[in-house]
């Protein structure tokens, strides 16, 4: 039984993506923590393949609550989940640890890729934030 | 037949609204899009009783969108779903004819309350947000500066502090460059500064922009 913590402040989106990962894994345990503290606390209570991270919170920041995560658990795979597509946090994350970058435009068969590809040991970025980087590749050759 | 419209750049909300609105057994349709432009022309295309409105979408700002739904469908009630917090904008999209104003933050039980409220035509704003405007009845001195802003002043200093230049802002609002410079200008002078550092500084410490 595949077991994923989401850690986001938004009710809604937490909602959306425990219904994406029911709708894909009807026996998946999801458990839903709604800021950074709560997440560190249920990272520590249950065995979770997989942790879904929004990266801005109150509180504890979703860059903190990683680094914490990593140092609690460092085979842990943690996909990143923000409506921010800069290099910065795209950078930051997968430098702090995480195993993946996942911008909020995604669809739904996008978060299901990343976490499997996450769960398989493999780095993800989102397609969107690819295409947007090439871009600005190509815009500053 | 109750139909409700989704209009937000995130698949991952939608999924959750539409998911959450299944909770209301009167709905039997519920559109998406992903965009303000296409939010308006499926407002003008047919009607539809409530349009679930993010206010941050790429393109057109969601104040303009709400205005123009309200001018062409002044009977389609608009709920308008935000990440700022409610007192920052929701008097100023209630104000511009909004039928409601909730964050993303909002309980799911919240939600599905403010969407059967404005279906039956009432208004809703969370109790902090009544609350908060209770209070605020006979303190225009605790008022921020940029109460004072018109809307598209408001518009302006928000575009101004995320980076963008006077002509991306001009090109986006279709409006000359010099419109803009004027805009920021009265901008400047009402909000107490002299400059983008300042401005800037200004928006992020009152949390008018991500």
């Amino acid at each position: 039984m595949l077991k994923v913590l989401i850690a986001d402040d938004h009710a809604i989106v937490r909602k959306g993506l425990r219904d994406i990962l029911r709708e894909a894994a009807e026996e998946a345990l999801v458990g839903e923590a709604s800021n950074g503290l709560e997440a560190l606390e249920l990272a520590r209570g249950e065995p979770w393949d997989v942790v879904v991270l929004d990266i801005t919170m109150p509180g504890a920041s979703g860059l903190a609550v990683l680094k914490q995560l990593k140092r609690d658990r460092p085979e842990l795979p943690v996909l990143m989940l923000s409506m921010h597509s800069g290099d910065l946090y795209v950078n930051g994350s997968l430098k702090a640890g995480a195993s993946g970058y996942l911008d909020k435009e995604s669809a739904p068969e996008e978060l299901l890729n990343a976490i499997r590809a996450v769960l398989a040991g493999d780095t993800y970025i989102s397609q969107s934030l690819k295409d947007r980087r090439s871009k600005a590749g190509a815009a500053d050759d | 037949m109750l139909k409700v419209l989704i209009a937000d750049d995130h698949a991952i909300v939608r999924q959750g609204l539409r998911q959450i609105l299944t909770e209301i057994p009167e709905l039997s349709v519920v559109g998406e899009v992903d965009n303000g432009q296409d939010a308006l022309n499926r407002v003008r295309a047919e009607p539809w009783d409530v349009l679930v409105l993010d206010m941050s979408m790429p393109g057109r700002s969601g104040l303009d969108i709400l205005k123009d739904v309200r001018r062409e469908r002044p009977e389609t009630r608009v709920l308008v779903l935000s990440m700022h917090p409610e007192d920052q904008f929701a008097v100023r999209m209630l104000k511009a004819g909004a039928s409601g104003y909730l964050t993303k933050e909002t309980a799911t039980d919240e939600l599905v309350k403010a969407v059967r409220k404005v279906l039956t035509g009432g208004r809703y704003i969370s109790a902090a947000l009544a609350e908060k405007l209770a209070f605020d009845v006979n303190s225009d001195t605790d008022k921020p500066l940029h109460d004072k802003l018109s809307d598209r002043e408001f518009q302006v200093l928000r575009q101004l502090a995320a980076g963008r230049t006077v002509q991306e802002i001009a090109d986006e609002l279709m409006l000359s460059p010099k419109t803009i410079s004027t805009y920021r200008a009265r901008v400047l002078e009402k909000l107490e500064l002299k400059s983008n550092a300042e401005l800037i500084h200004y928006a992020i410490g009152n949390k008018l922009v991500e």
